[in-house]
């Protein structure tokens, strides 16, 4: 049941980064709310459900994409488990840290796709990733908080993160 | 459960997806039949939700581009204004070079663009991340279009026909940096060079043109259209904005804007002719 809530609510997602998100484009950048359900998901629960959750939205993504398949899912896979894994590591719950760690992990998550596409035979232009970087990472700490809370809500109170019983970004 | 045993069924969890990650990365890489399939089908599952998205996005999609646009776009209507009554000057002229063009490639045999079918596309989905320069069009092979397909507009040349998915087709962008060389001319001049995708949107020249042509800021790019090439010889490519000499000083790079808006197409033309179109 919590994965179904769940798994609509990346359908949402992936349904508003093809109509609305990613017609928007700044200096040539586009923001990825596809990547951010991955760091809310890890964030709001554990490492193994982020990397889950990832894995699934990111496989659903790579096939509308002409990317090579499986590029997303395996970066959001890492993305969600190390953020998930990060979460863990903080002590001190705060909305600061958690936006910092949101546009982190977007930093790293854009990279990491951009690296491993490189490997994977896909030329990226070098001059073009500060803009995509910064744009992915602003617009995702901006976005995270209305979607920590529908994530939080489609989990309900008692499936939410078992780290340590209690999320450090919880009050 | 346990702290310990968490975080090793976590770490399980995570080498499970990775493989699973790196198998259809190896699948696909293979161009294999479950992939396209699966794109396919999804692609096919998902239309109607993109659809009822796009119905209601767009409106708020058009407020924002009012609310954010209005100062650009009323200097660009002026703008545009200004332009149109340049082209309609040059219009009659270039109607009756264009004829007389075709008239000479007839006589000589050779191919003229005018001549080659088409098929007007509608765009159904722009690029969709920062590193997708790919867009989809409602027309497939039940149409004719086959990879490789040069896909224009009035304004000039767009990309070619990457993937064919049933009744849907997704076009590389010239400006995609995996997209293979456009063999271009210089109007002016009539050096030939290589056009490939570059960075922020644009094309580089990087081959051909030698150090000792006259350049010049604004001049046109054209399809050279030489012998076996997929696009045929004088669409428009782009203008020059930047040109600068190589590392080793024989010949010139040239930055090129596109001639054709990229970011603002919404209906294409696939000429379909898939080889020796030049």
């Amino acid at each position: 049941m919590v994965a179904g809530r769940l798994a609509l609510v990346g359908l949402v997602a992936l349904l508003l980064q093809l109509t609305v998100i990613s017609p928007i484009t700044v200096a040539g950048a586009r923001p990825d709310v596809v990547l951010l359900f991955a760091i809310v998901v890890s964030m709001e629960t554990d490492p193994e459900r982020g990397a889950v959750a990832g894995f699934a939205l990111g496989l659903a993504f790579d096939l509308l994409l002409d990317t090579p398949a499986g590029l997303t899912a395996l970066t959001l896979t890492l993305v969600g488990w190390g953020v998930g894994t990060a979460k863990d590591a903080v002590l001190r719950s705060s909305r600061v840290i958690s936006l910092a760690l949101v546009a982190v992990a977007s930093m790293a998550g854009t990279l990491l796709y951009a690296g491993l596409a490189v490997v994977f035979g896909v030329t990226i232009e070098a001059g073009d990733l500060p803009a995509i970087v910064g744009l992915v990472a602003v617009v995702n700490a901006l976005l995270s908080q209305p979607l920590r809370w529908v994530v939080r809500r489609s989990l309900g109170p008692e499936r939410r993160s078992p780290s340590r019983d209690r999320s450090v970004f919880r009050p | 459960m346990p702290r310990s045993r968490r975080f090793g069924r976590s770490r399980f969890t995570l080498i499970l997806l990775v493989l699973a990650s790196l198998t259809v990365l190896t699948l696909d890489y293979r161009d294999s039949g479950p992939v396209q399939g699966a794109r396919n089908a999804l692609g096919t599952v998902l239309s109607p939700f993109r659809s009822v998205g796009e119905w209601v996005a767009t409106p708020f999609q058009n407020g924002w581009e009012g609310i954010t646009g209005y100062d650009d776009l009323k200097d660009e209507n002026t703008d545009l204004r200004r332009q149109l009554d340049e082209v309609r000057g040059d219009e009659v002229e270039a109607d009756a070079l264009t004829k007389e063009n075709e008239e000479l490639r007839r006589l000589n045999d050779l191919p003229v663009t005018a001549d080659i079918p088409r098929t007007t596309a509608e765009i159904t989905s722009g690029p969709l991340t920062s590193f997708d320069t790919t867009l989809e069009i409602d027309k497939g092979s039940g149409d004719g279009i086959k990879v490789g397909m040069a896909v224009i507009t009035e304004a000039g040349l767009v990309g070619r026909i990457h993937r064919v998915q049933g009744g849907r087709a997704r076009v590389q962008l010239i400006t995609d940096p995996d997209f293979p060389g456009v063999g271009v001319r210089l109007v002016e001049s009539g050096d030939v060079g290589l056009a490939r995708g570059s960075s922020r949107g644009r094309l580089r020249v990087e081959e051909g043109i030698t150090a000792t042509t006259p350049v010049e800021r604004g001049e046109d790019l054209v399809t050279s259209g030489l012998e076996r090439s997929n696009y045929p010889a004088g669409i428009p490519v782009g203008t020059v904005i930047d040109v600068q000499p190589t590392e080793d000083q024989v010949e010139q790079a040239l930055n090129v804007e596109p001639a054709a808006d990229l970011d603002a197409v919404r209906f294409v033309i696939v000429l379909l002719c898939d080889e020796n179109c030049g």
